[in-house]
């Protein structure tokens, strides 16, 4: 079903009210609030593919890591790009953009690599197309981890501006939902979640429904470009781990906890599991309750999250909103809540 | 010639190892349709379970190893894989994902995320000299066991009846089980054998690394999918080549490459695994007829 | 009592209703044949009853006890095999590995198997001359005697065949059927689907005849192939949902 209105305002309010936290409180949970958005901005450009086509993907990473870097190229002040990037040509050296022109640089760049690899990917059917996503994600770490003029490697790039607060990252998430609602509200998102659920008709369909998902893939990519750039310029420091298989482990397990065939289930999964997550961390981090002190538990976050995750798979498929989409209730002048036909 | 042979000999023993690793995926594959990538951690914990044992002899922790996976994939199976069986394969494909995680973060959470050295076999380490060429000797030995192993997984998939009915499942499971094959038991086994290969490699691969820690089969495993796309999915033989294929394209771009595209081999090896994709999905090693049945 | 008996079943694939409210027996060694249109619903019906597609409702009996939810595998093991339709001859087995699938535990010890499998192959020769080869290079009326034999291995009690003519030689169809008519003789019970009924006269008892998922027609089968109401049978039925 298309994302109405209604769902829209409702998931937007979602999103400001999870920021709450990040108001009241203290450079922590600023931090954390913060992150909750970068990650929201990912799920939900995620979701543009793997919702409206059902494909896994497990290459949105690199879209992440190829935005966050080339954005750095030109919002690093030239100075520091020329000690610890030298490799960059002098005319990106000497360039500066500022946060908005470097997201534009960098989500340019990702959507270009989404249109490249993406033209493998829609040709292949279910299984094919997300090892090619893997591999892809394999070959854009191992080049950046190698290519330290361009990126540091495995080192850290530090450098970057201080540039994005909560209020900026909270604008772009809601952008970034306006896009995803706008998309699966347009006719190319109606004719691709009409092709979803039968590769068969989908592949014989053909070349209509291929360009179709390529769509949806660049688009993917270019707003999760954004969100590698979020990150980026909220923390000021990038390395290339950041966007692995820990990253492509936690947005996914966010879209599938939530609901991986609507928009609704990617907002309250990366909200839900972000709030999960920070607890779990919290309590690995060793904390005292009650005098009790309970140590350090490195991976204990990482071991709730994935236990989580398997009980949404086995229990509870289509994820915490079934994947149906938010509507009012019908008392408020909402529509009837239709399930999802699948 | 020397450096060829050096190189060949290096190419076939890595390429061994990652053979069993895809023979061990692939064999699920072709069952389940389900890409296994908790075959990561069978490895991972084959070498701490080594490692946590080797105090009482190299027999007592081969065994141990061995039956520690065994268990543990026969668990894995019973427990997530089982009640999602039949889900679409992005189901079954996140549900491995998930358990991967799962059991690489317990790993960290029960020994931490730091390496430890571990050393299995240090006599094998040190190299011989046959007409001139210095080769480790643990390279001939992983050369050696994996014939051995290849030859013995064959020889029970074409003579037992529970091979020749994995065989029958990987091919058109619907069928085999419209004669009364029992999927449980199929399905079990072929994880049970999967285990096995996952020690094997695990026990080969530290031999030649020296190191254990929570993330060593990952990269076993990813190369592992990369062979058994390349040798054609579903396909056990062509898994093994696929395998064979990967190590000696690795170790000769590693040779043959100019010094500062080295690094980035691993990148073409990927980008192969794209190509293969698209260009022949079949795999590499099997005519065009032969398409993977969706 | 009747071996298999239906009682109303439905099958559907996700919302589309393939079979409807659909009954039938089948009396212990009675040969039925199902005959219809394309898309009526004859494949779906043999899945079912072998266990391999889930009902949506309704009962299914064999030798009286309930098999409706059993796995695949277990209403194997009561004595019900199927010949499916495309054969489905295992790749990259040969033509022995084929039928020793095909073999089940039920036929006793190893002599009595070994005597099972001398049987088939003095049945369908081709299949011992060729028994090392791979079995997917067979043509394919060899394919069939193979699907066929793989099936009798399991000692059936019932046994079900999926369009066993299509695409095969004049020549190779008549070779089935002989060994459909022996078989008969042999007192097997069996449920024939063909497309095309012009054969399954020979063989048949009884005709039934699907068309839109339901039944539309039924009688002894010497009757029914006369009957202009057959073809009418047909034509009402084309362009139904599979």
């Amino acid at each position: 079903m298309p994302v109405r209105l209604q769902t829209v305002a409702i998931l937007a309010l979602l999103i400001l009210a999870a920021t709450l936290p990040g108001y009241l409180g203290t450079a922590a949970t600023q931090r954390f609030a913060i992150d909750m958005m970068v990650k929201l901005v990912f799920v939900i450009g995620l979701s543009i593919f793997v919702s409206n086509t059902g494909v896994l993907s497990f290459g949105h990473a690199a879209f992440a890591s190829i935005a966050a870097y080339s954005a750095a190229w030109f919002t690093v002040p030239p100075i520091t790009k020329k000690v610890f990037l030298p490799d960059l040509p002098a005319w990106i050296i000497g360039t500066d953009l500022g946060l908005w022109g470097g997201m534009a640089v960098g989500m340019a760049l990702a959507a270009l690599c989404g249109l490249v690899i993406g033209i493998a990917v829609v040709r292949l059917a279910g299984i094919g197309a997300s090892i090619a996503t893997l591999a892809f994600l394999a070959i854009v770490y191992t080049t950046f981890s190698h290519a330290t003029g361009l990126t540091k490697g495995t080192a850290s790039l530090i450098g970057l501006p201080l540039v994005v607060g909560l209020p900026t990252a909270t604008a772009v998430a809601l952008a970034a939902l306006a896009v995803a609602a706008l998309f699966s509200a347009s006719s190319v998102g109606l004719m691709l979640r009409a092709s979803r659920e039968d590769e068969v008709a989908a592949s014989a369909s053909g070349i209509a429904v291929r360009a179709l998902r390529l769509v949806a893939f660049v688009l993917s990519a270019a707003v999760v470009g954004a969100s590698g750039v979020l990150q980026g310029h909220a923390i000021g420091i990038l390395s290339v781990g950041q966007f692995y298989l820990e990253l492509t482990f936690l947005t996914l397990a966010m879209l599938v906890i939530g609901g991986q065939r609507s928009l609704s289930g990617a907002v309250v999964g990366a909200i839900a599991i972000s709030f999960i997550a920070e607890l779990l961390r919290m309590l690995a981090g060793g904390i005292t309750v009650f005098g009790l002190a309970i140590p350090q538990m490195p991976g204990l976050r990482e071991v709730g999250l994935a236990v989580i995750m398997l009980g949404v798979l086995m229990l509870r498929p289509k994820g915490i909103t079934g994947n149906r989409e938010f509507s009012l209730p019908r008392w408020l002048g909402g529509g009837t809540k239709r399930r999802e036909s699948r | 010639m020397t450096w060829f042979v050096q190189a060949l000999v290096d190419a076939t023993s890595i390429g061994s190892i990652y053979a069993l690793t895809a023979l061990g995926i692939g064999l699920i594959f072709g069952i389940m349709r389900l890409i296994n990538f908790a075959h990561a951690e069978f490895i991972t914990i084959a070498a701490y379970v080594v490692m946590l044992t080797i105090a009482f002899g190299f027999p007592v922790a081969l065994f141990a190893a061995a039956a520690g996976v065994l268990i543990l994939a026969l668990l894995s199976e019973r427990l997530a894989f089982r009640p999602v069986r039949g889900a679409d394969p992005s189901t079954l494909l996140i549900t491995s994902f998930a358990l991967s995680y799962l059991l690489q973060n317990t790993l960290v959470l029960i020994f931490g995320a730091r390496p430890s050295g571990l050393n299995i076999l240090p006599e094998l380490s040190q190299p011989i000299l046959i007409g001139g060429v210095r080769l480790p000797i643990i390279h001939l030995v992983t050369i050696a066991v994996t014939v051995l192993l290849l030859a013995a997984t064959g020889a029970f998939l074409r003579k037992t009846r529970m091979g020749i009915e994995m065989r029958a499942a990987a091919a058109d499971f619907e069928m085999a089980r419209l004669l009364g094959i029992r999927a449980n038991r199929v399905i079990a086994a072929a994880f049970g054998l999967s285990g096995v290969l996952a020690t094997a490699a695990a026990i080969l691969y530290v031999a030649q690394t020296g190191v254990v820690e929570p993330r060593l089969g990952l990269h076993l495993a990813l190369i592992g999918f990369v062979a058994t796309v390349v040798g054609g999915m579903g396909s056990l033989p062509g898994a093994v080549l696929g395998g064979l294929a990967v190590g000696m394209v690795t170790v000769f771009l590693q040779v043959l490459l100019p010094a500062d595209l080295r690094p980035y081999r691993e990148a073409f090896v990927y980008l192969a695994v794209i190509l293969v994709l698209v260009l022949r999905p079949q795999g590499l090693f099997r005519p065009a007829s032969a398409r993977e049945r969706v | 009592m009747a071996l298999l008996d239906l009682d109303g079943i439905d099958v559907r694939y996700g919302p589309l209703p393939a079979l409807r409210d659909l009954s039938l027996q089948l009396a212990e060694g009675e040969t039925l044949g199902v005959v219809g249109p394309n898309g009526a619903g004859k494949t779906t019906l043999t899945l079912a009853i072998a266990g391999a597609l889930p009902l949506f409702s309704g009962t299914i009996r064999f030798d009286g006890r309930s098999i409706a939810g059993l796995r695949t595998e277990d209403v194997s093991a009561l004595g019900l095999a199927l010949v499916p339709e495309g054969r489905r001859i295992f790749d990259g087995l040969t033509v022995q590995e084929n039928l020793l699938v095909g073999m089940s535990k039920r036929l006793g010890d190893r002599a009595a198997r070994a005597r099972a499998l001398d049987e088939m192959h003095a049945m369908f020769p081709i299949l011992a001359e060729r028994r090392n080869g791979m079995a997917t290079r067979l043509s394919g009326g060899e394919q069939q005697q193979l699907a066929i034999a793989r099936a009798l291995l399991s000692r059936p009690r019932l046994l079900i065949l999926d369009e066993p003519s299509l695409g095969l030689a004049p020549l190779m169809v008549d070779k089935v059927y002989e060994v459909l008519l022996a078989l008969r003789k042999s007192g097997l019970t069996i449920l024939l689907v063909e497309q095309n009924p012009m054969r399954i006269g020979i063989v048949a008892d009884r005709l039934i005849v699907l068309s839109g998922g339901s039944l539309k027609l039924q009688g002894p089968a010497r009757e029914l192939l006369g009957d202009a109401r057959l073809e009418q049978a047909y034509l009402s039925g084309e362009g139904a949902p599979e």
